[in-house]
């Protein structure tokens, strides 16, 4: 396998496994806040900033990902 | 096909010894067109019967005061919050401004010098490069917010708590009183103290990547796939990254907000 042809296959790992946790985790915070909305739903307002938040630190990760994956992509 | 994609930002050309790229013009006229609207807005300030314009900036302002209101307290509200809501709007217009039409379209082609001499003809090397370029797609812009963030984090820090207290966080040695075990808990604490002082530092390049990785990530997006269709099908695409670039800008003040909020609380009073 070439360089160049590595370098591709390494870009599509990337984001495939750097998306893969990310999405996880931002299906189970999206799934615990509809939860608690349901069981509280005059907290939503305080729930949904929090969520917002929680699913910041999570995409954050995907986000490096894709850093990198660009990086590769269009510096390397 | 052709797909210009530029990780970087391009450089238009010098002025002064200073680099002028797509990037900072285009952060330029950002920062005009708000500050334009402010002073238009700012003058035209009625109590009684407030017109458009002024409705529009009391909502918007209102709901983010609110939101810095719940997070940080009335007190410290009115000394950052200005410079939190300056952030929101400065990356809220900067996301939405690689969202125009025209910032796509626009290609510049710059004055290069002479590349080669073929037989007498002189032969000019010049590339088209986007004129304009939305700020926070270039991660010169967004290391430059995140720093100014960070520090103003750390600075609210050391004026609300004082020097002392605020090293006290990282390096806390008063337990070494305690016999042998207070040298062994005063060991821990240090190392626990640097992973602190590290994750400070962390924080600039998690709120620099996010930022410039969902902005440019967008508009990499948006460039495929107008390349792969016509222009109708970018339009979902397009409502996407108005927002993503309307998340991206409240995620980062609400951050600014927690953090800020975290370390301006004493930590010493809960022990």
């Amino acid at each position: 396998m070439n360089v160049e042809a590595s370098n591709a296959l390494a870009i599509g790992l990337i984001m495939g496994f750097g998306t893969l946790g990310p999405a996880l985790g931002i299906g189970l915070i999206g799934s615990k806040a509809l939860e608690a909305v349901g069981r509280n739903p005059e907290a939503t307002d305080k729930i949904q900033t929090l969520m917002i938040l929680a699913i910041a630190f999570a995409e954050a990760i995907g986000i490096f990902a894709l850093v990198v994956a660009l990086i590769l992509k269009f510096v390397a | 096909m052709d797909i210009h994609i530029a990780i970087a930002a391009e450089t238009l050309g010098h002025f002064l010894g200073l680099t002028i790229t797509n990037s900072f013009l285009t952060s330029i006229i950002v920062v005009t067109i708000i500050l334009a609207y402010a002073f238009m807005t700012g003058k035209s300030l009625k109590l009684k019967k407030p017109g458009k314009n002024q409705t529009i900036v009391e909502i918007i302002t209102t709901g983010l005061y609110s939101l810095s209101l719940s997070i940080l307290g009335k007190k410290h509200s009115k000394a950052y919050f200005p410079i939190i809501f300056s952030f929101f709007i400065f990356i809220l217009m900067s996301n939405w401004f690689g969202l125009l039409p025209f910032v796509n379209g626009i290609k510049y082609t710059p004055q290069t010098k002479i590349e080669e001499t073929i037989e007498g003809k002189e032969i000019h090397k010049a590339e088209a490069m986007h004129l304009f370029r939305a700020p926070t797609s270039d991660l010169n812009t967004t290391l430059a917010v995140a720093i100014v963030s960070v520090f103003l984090i750390q600075f609210a820090a050391i004026k609300e708590l004082g020097i002392g207290n605020y090293s006290g966080k990282f390096f806390n040695f008063k337990v070494v009183k305690k016999g042998v075990m207070g040298y062994f808990e005063a060991g821990i604490n240090s190392f626990v103290g640097i992973l602190e002082l590290l994750s400070e530092f962390t924080k600039i390049i998690s709120f620099a990547f996010r930022l410039f990785g969902n902005i440019f990530a967008g508009e990499v997006l948006i460039i495929v796939i107008s390349a792969l269709t016509y222009s109708l099908g970018t339009l979902p695409f397009l409502g996407l990254e108005i927002f993503v670039g309307l998340i991206q800008a409240f995620v980062f003040t609400m951050l600014t907000l927690v953090f800020l909020s975290v370390s301006i609380s004493s930590h010493n009073n809960s022990h």
